[in-house]
């Protein structure tokens, strides 16, 4: 197929989806894809940290988190807008990635994996600690959502997932995103060819975790409450699956992989707990052998082109 | 008030030894972090139980059971899914996260997602300085310490050890000395999942089983493992006596929630300070 003929095609799925929610009365559905929507823009902003500067960061769901809580808090100690205070948490998310980032400079491959989970793990303790300030397991509720209606919520969301998407495709072919993805590649070779690994790294962090944090104020005010739950593993866990699946490294990879795995794990809820389990395999097998997911798959039947990314980083063995 | 704390701190340190020391073996040899040795550990009680109350089989029969299943397992696994993109560390880790994913779910599906409450075969107890102990709790570290220094025995006084060392220190070298180091990997992410089986045995007899516990050992079995030194395999016992005690003390003067700020805390201010932790005799950094 041509390449203009696969514009067209998206460009009239896309028009098709965004009318969708009009024509439509089924409003299970559409509370399905408003959470589709908001994993979505985690999935493409974990994409820029991990698939593009090959930081495997298991925080990602902690600053998603603490952008939930920031965003909870302006709302019931502040008043203020939803919408400002979801553009707080994002902010918040920002000023945590920079934290992370800088901590993270120090870490590659394993061990930058490993202290982002010990993080992940101490937002958990700490939130289920100071009860009087998070809520505990039981969390906070009563936030002001955006928007009650759900048609309204559908498009608030798509909106944001399009602007994400967007402008971190944008970033990716940008010279900046050219630059990440040699870090990735080999980060010896980019700094001997004079990329500042250091600036890199750090505003991929900056950046995916400015959308983890408006995800996250975007989920806890469509959900209306936030609990010390929103740092469980299973987040993660699902979170890496959506990356997994649908193919890292490419951005749009994470989003499509978002779509199947919850659209699967909604219509599959007749196998209740086997779902996680064949979407764990399907992700292994994927992994394992043909690391471009479900992105690469289409884009290998309709363009016939490979595509390079799932699979980052060959560190030297020591 | 301070024998209560020795005694819980030793049986509670042997037991986290012989839960990491699978973890850094395996790792130390291929070089892959295994985020679902937690499941292992756990799945390694579970095989036991099973061999116990489904199939009838006597303990030491159901021992061997659980170390053969769990072993073999991780053998296959490794060598049809890790092995041949075992340079690729991002996916690696990806891959063994799914796992973890997999095998809990697999856990609940098939065990339930409630405790399940593990035979006791030694109901006596033993009087230690007034302080009552369980005797199965005392044969249960017994058992692992003596999984330990089998190992070390193993390790350091077979050909088949230094041919392990060999291949954990340099793959090619060993493979120029005549080493098959894939038959060696092989093995040795067999043993290391035995001892794991002997690990995960030794918690489900002293504490209890339940796939909650998965995630919980996963995580000390990263603590230990990093404060004893990525692919360190002696620095473990030190660091899970540490662990261990700091454990039992802040459990009883700080309350639960300690336990996971503890060793959040050891594995940041470990891997800032030093990365190839405390105990290892090598300089390794991942």
């Amino acid at each position: 197929m041509k390449r203009s003929d696969i514009y067209l095609i998206t460009a009239a799925i896309l028009a098709i989806y965004s009318i969708y929610p009009l024509l439509t009365g089924d409003t299970y559905l559409l509370r399905v894809l408003i959470l589709v929507h908001i994993f979505a823009i985690l999935a493409a902003s974990l994409d820029i940290i991990v698939g593009y500067t090959g930081q495997l960061t298991a925080g990602h769901t902690a600053v998603w988190g603490w952008g939930a809580f920031t965003t909870a808090w302006m709302i019931l100690w502040f008043g203020t807008n939803p919408l400002l205070a979801v553009f707080v948490g994002a902010l918040l998310g920002a000023l945590l990635g920079l934290g992370i980032g800088i901590l993270c400079l120090r870490f590659r491959y394993l061990l930058l994996t490993l202290v982002t989970f010990a993080l992940l793990v101490l937002s958990y303790a700490l939130a289920r600690q100071f009860t009087d300030i998070t809520g505990g397991e039981l969390g906070l509720h009563g936030i002001t959502p955006i928007t009650k209606n759900p048609i309204l919520s559908f498009y608030i969301t798509f909106g944001a997932l399009l602007i994400t998407v967007v402008s971190l495709f944008a970033l990716g072919r940008s010279r900046i995103g050219l630059r990440m993805k040699s870090i990735k590649e080999d980060e010896v070779a980019a700094e001997t060819i004079g990329i500042n690994t250091v600036r890199y790294k750090v505003l991929a962090n900056v950046i995916g975790s400015f959308y983890a944090g408006l995800a996250g104020g975007l989920y806890t005010t469509y959900t209306t409450s936030v609990g010390a739950s929103i740092f469980f593993l299973d987040h993660l866990l699902r979170l890496i699956l959506m990356w997994g699946i649908g193919g890292g490294g490419t951005i749009i990879g994470p989003v499509i992989g978002a779509y199947a795995v919850m659209l699967l794990s909604e219509y599959l809820r007749f196998i209740e707990e086997f779902r996680l389990i064949l979407l764990g395999v399907i992700m292994i097998l994927i992994m394992r052998f043909f690391p471009a997911g479900l992105y690469g798959m289409i884009n290998l039947t309709l363009m016939k082109t490979p595509v390079r990314g799932g699979r980052p980083n060959e560190p030297p063995k020591s | 008030m301070v024998l209560p704390i020795i005694i819980d701190g030793i049986l509670l340190g042997a037991l986290f030894a012989a839960s990491t020391i699978g973890l850094s073996m395996f790792y130390a040899v291929t070089g892959i972090f295994n985020l679902a040795h937690g499941a292992l550990l756990i799945l390694g009680g579970y095989l036991v139980y099973t061999a116990l109350s489904v199939l009838g089989m006597p303990l030491p029969a159901a021992i061997v059971f659980s170390i053969l299943v769990l072993g073999l397992g991780t053998m296959l696994f490794y060598k049809y899914m890790l092995h041949p993109i075992r340079t690729h560390h991002v996916t690696c880790i990806i891959i063994t996260l799914a796992l973890l994913l997999v095998l809990e779910r697999l856990t609940i599906v098939l065990y339930g997602p409630w405790g399940l409450p593990f035979p006791t075969f030694i109901p006596e107890t033993a009087v230690i300085g007034g302080v009552e102990v369980s005797l199965q709790k005392i044969a249960v570290t017994a058992l692992s310490l003596a999984a330990i220094a089998a190992l070390w025995l193993i390790m350091n006084k077979t050909w088949l050890g230094l041919a392990m060392r060999a291949t954990i220190d340099n793959m090619n070298a060993a493979t120029a000395a005549g080493i098959n180091t894939e038959k060696i990997i092989m093995l040795s992410v067999f043993i290391s999942a035995a001892i794991t089986a002997i690990g995960g045995i030794s918690i489900a007899s002293t504490l209890f089983l339940s796939p909650i516990l998965m995630s919980q050992m996963n995580m000390v079995a990263i603590a230990v493992a990093i404060l004893a030194g990525l692919g360190s395999l002696w620095g473990i016992v030190p660091a899970a006596f540490i662990l261990g005690f700091s454990d039992v003390v802040g459990a009883i003067y700080l309350g639960g929630w300690y336990r996971f700020v503890n060793l959040a805390i050891v594995i940041i201010i470990v891997l800032l300070v030093r990365p190839q932790g405390f105990f290892g005799a090598k300089e390794r950094i991942a």
